[in-house]
């Protein structure tokens, strides 16, 4: 009798306990975390940043991500300081502060490891791979985006963008087969996960290998693959680097006159892109092009325009 | 006891007047049955009709039987006999047999479209032999308000319909409406504008008269002129006699084609009426469309909200991060030229 009691009072408290933590799961309001003034402040400073950063306004881009920092730092949010850590290192090199991006990124790989914050470690790695290639200290990069592949691996992470740079490393370390390994994998994954910018990135650098293994048919294919992706995004920085990727190929192959009209093609696509420099480059090898074509009057011709593009940019063209 | 008896002087003849109480009540009871009775013709001598109905629905007991409007008798059994169908006699008074000959026929009728049913005796041949106790009479089924209500439905239901079809504001009628009140307008200007060219073509004829007389001037030399353009015209029409063969072939192949233009163009009025007949319905359908897909997209919202769905709906994340664009633009240099 007095045991049937007990049981039933057990029965009746364990219920009481499950419908309460049910209670809670039900309760459809978000956590009071989320609904933070200063956290929505953040956020939106963060999308404004990334708004401004994909107009290529850097300056804005971080201003914005500046004062994202400063809001996730004064509510002691470490994960979205990471995340801002590693935007204004991006920026940073864009704007071609390699020493600035360094430092940001530091501070991440510390912030990161103290909170435990993985998705963000392996970015940070990767980024600071790509800082250390951009200065010529290529083994440290590859030992960077290899602990950032293998941070990812862990925790079921693949990144597209970290194979690649691990290729264009490899092949710049004259691993050519292992580049070519992983700038295959590194084309599947960016496919499969939709990322066209990427996938872009892989299709060029894998141009550029094959043309390093003189397999130039191939690499044409390769760069053609890129522009198309490239022309999609609108990036005409990249567009006018395939038009004359794929011209050099075909001056290599002696097919001069296609040659010539993608060269023509990059050189308009840069000097309206606001790279004149790029632009000039563009004109020397078309004017070579064309005196091997001999063509007097295409040389003159683009010759005057070089002249005259030279002058400009030395009189404080930007 | 004994007080009482002696005192009270209503209680004398007691039983005598408790006797002549229950005497009276007695008497009316028995009056009140025997009004009943001949109110009701139990003592009237009476004699039997029958006649069968296919239905039996409204027809009772005790149902009156009328003869010209006369109440006669009584319906005093409804039987349901072989073939499913309906027995019914009824108790006729005796007074009124010299009516009720052989032609004559019953029905069922209301007093009135919503009074109570009775069955009506319809008079007839006065010359005809009388009727037994026990004769059969035909039956005949008078329509009725119901009938009427059945008859009248579809005629209503198609009035109903053609209301709606004026009514339309799309409808050919509210069009065509529509389409004289623009016409009757375009009428009103159209007759302006005559008006207004009358007075004009006063002025024109007077600027005419004088034109012609210049002319009249001018036209002798011309004519000289035309005489010369003719003898051209002349040499020019030999030549014309092969082309004019040609447009006879044409002219011959023209009635064919006018005739597959002609079925053509009625195609294309069949496809542009029925377009527009199911314009609006189109126009509903995809109204209908949306707010349906509107609708589904909230509920999917809903559900995905709700729990535990929304604990197994992966979460969409954010870009928070700027890409890392592999992209080095020196490949662009090309590779061992």
């Amino acid at each position: 009798m007095h045991k049937g009691h007990y049981r039933h009072k057990a029965f009746v408290s364990l219920i009481a306990i499950a419908l309460f933590i049910l209670a809670g799961c039900v309760g459809n309001g978000p956590r009071a975390v989320d609904e933070s003034y200063l956290h929505v402040r953040a956020e939106e400073a963060r999308a404004r940043g990334i708004e401004a950063f994909s107009k290529g306004d850097f300056s804005s881009a971080l201003h914005n991500f500046g004062s994202a920092l400063k809001i996730d730092r004064a509510v002691d949010d470490r994960d979205a300081e990471v995340v801002d850590l590693i935007n204004i290192a991006r920026v940073s090199i864009y704007i071609g502060d390699m020493p600035g991006a360094e430092s940001y990124l530091d501070t991440a790989i510390k912030v990161s490891l103290d909170a435990n914050n993985v998705k963000s470690l392996g970015e940070a790695y990767a980024t600071l791979a790509k800082v250390e290639y951009l200065t010529g200290r290529h083994s440290l990069a590859l030992t960077h985006v290899e602990e950032s592949i293998e941070v990812d691996k862990k925790h079921g992470i693949q990144s597209g963008a970290a194979l690649n740079l691990m290729g264009v490393i490899l092949a710049e370390a004259g691993k050519v087969k292992e580049a070519h390994h992983v700038l295959l994998r590194a084309l599947q994954l960016n496919t499969d996960n939709s990322n066209s910018l990427e996938r872009a990135n892989s299709f060029r650098s894998l141009g550029h290998l094959n043309d390093l293994m003189k397999k130039h048919d191939r690499a044409m294919e390769q760069y053609k693959m890129a522009y198309e992706l490239d022309t999609e995004a609108g990036n005409s920085e990249k567009i006018a680097v395939d038009l004359s990727s794929m011209a050099a190929i075909h001056r290599k192959l002696g097919h001069l006159t296609k040659a010539a009209y993608l060269l023509e093609r990059s050189y308009i696509v840069n000097l309206n892109g606001g790279r004149p420099l790029k632009a000039i480059d563009d004109l020397t090898l078309l004017i070579e092009t064309y005196s091997r074509l001999e063509m007097p009057d295409k040389v003159h011709y683009f010759a005057r325009i070089k002249d005259s593009l030279v002058t400009a940019y030395e009189n404080g063209m930007e | 006891m004994a007080i009482i008896h002696d005192k009270d002087s209503r209680f004398k003849n007691l039983e005598f007047k408790a006797g002549v109480m229950l005497m009276v009540a007695i008497v009316g009871i028995v009056v009140l049955v025997l009004l009943l009775g001949i109110e009701r013709d139990l003592f009237t001598k009476k004699f039997s009709l029958k006649f069968v109905a296919e239905n039996g629905a409204g027809i009772n007991k005790g149902m009156p039987v009328k003869l010209s409007g006369f109440k006669i008798g009584r319906v005093s059994k409804v039987e349901l006999i072989e073939g499913a169908r309906v027995r019914v006699t009824a108790e006729v008074s005796q007074k009124y047999a010299e009516y009720l000959r052989k032609g004559i026929k019953a029905n069922i009728t209301k007093e009135g479209y919503i009074g109570d049913p009775y069955v009506d005796i319809t008079v007839g041949d006065f010359g005809a032999t009388l009727l037994a106790d026990g004769d059969s009479i035909p039956y005949f089924k008078k329509e009725g308000m119901e009938e009427l209500i059945n008859e009248a439905k579809p005629v209503m239901t198609e009035i109903k319909e053609i209301i709606h079809y004026i009514n339309d504001p799309e409808g050919d009628i509210k069009v065509t409406f529509g389409n004289l009140k623009e016409v009757s307008a375009g009428l009103e200007e159209t007759r302006a504008v005559i008006t207004e060219t009358t007075r004009n073509a006063g002025g024109v004829l007077k600027r005419v008269d004088s034109l012609v007389e210049k002319v009249e001037t001018r036209v002798d030399p011309i004519l000289g002129s035309v005489e010369r353009v003719f003898l051209r015209v002349d040499g020019m029409t030999v030549k014309l006699g092969p082309v004019i063969d040609r447009l006879d072939t044409v002219s011959a192949t023209l009635p064919s084609t006018v005739l597959k233009i002609d079925s053509i163009l009625d195609d294309v009025k069949l496809l542009s009426a029925a377009l527009g007949t199911g314009a609006p319905q189109i126009m509903d359908v995809i109204g209908n469309t949306q707010e349906t897909v509107k609708e589904g997209k909230e509920i999917i919202k809903g559900v995905k909200a709700s729990w535990p769905v929304r604990l197994m709906v992966p979460k969409v994340e954010k870009p928070h991060l700027v890409p890392l664009d592999i992209f080095f633009p020196q490949y662009g240099a090309g590779v061992g030229e």
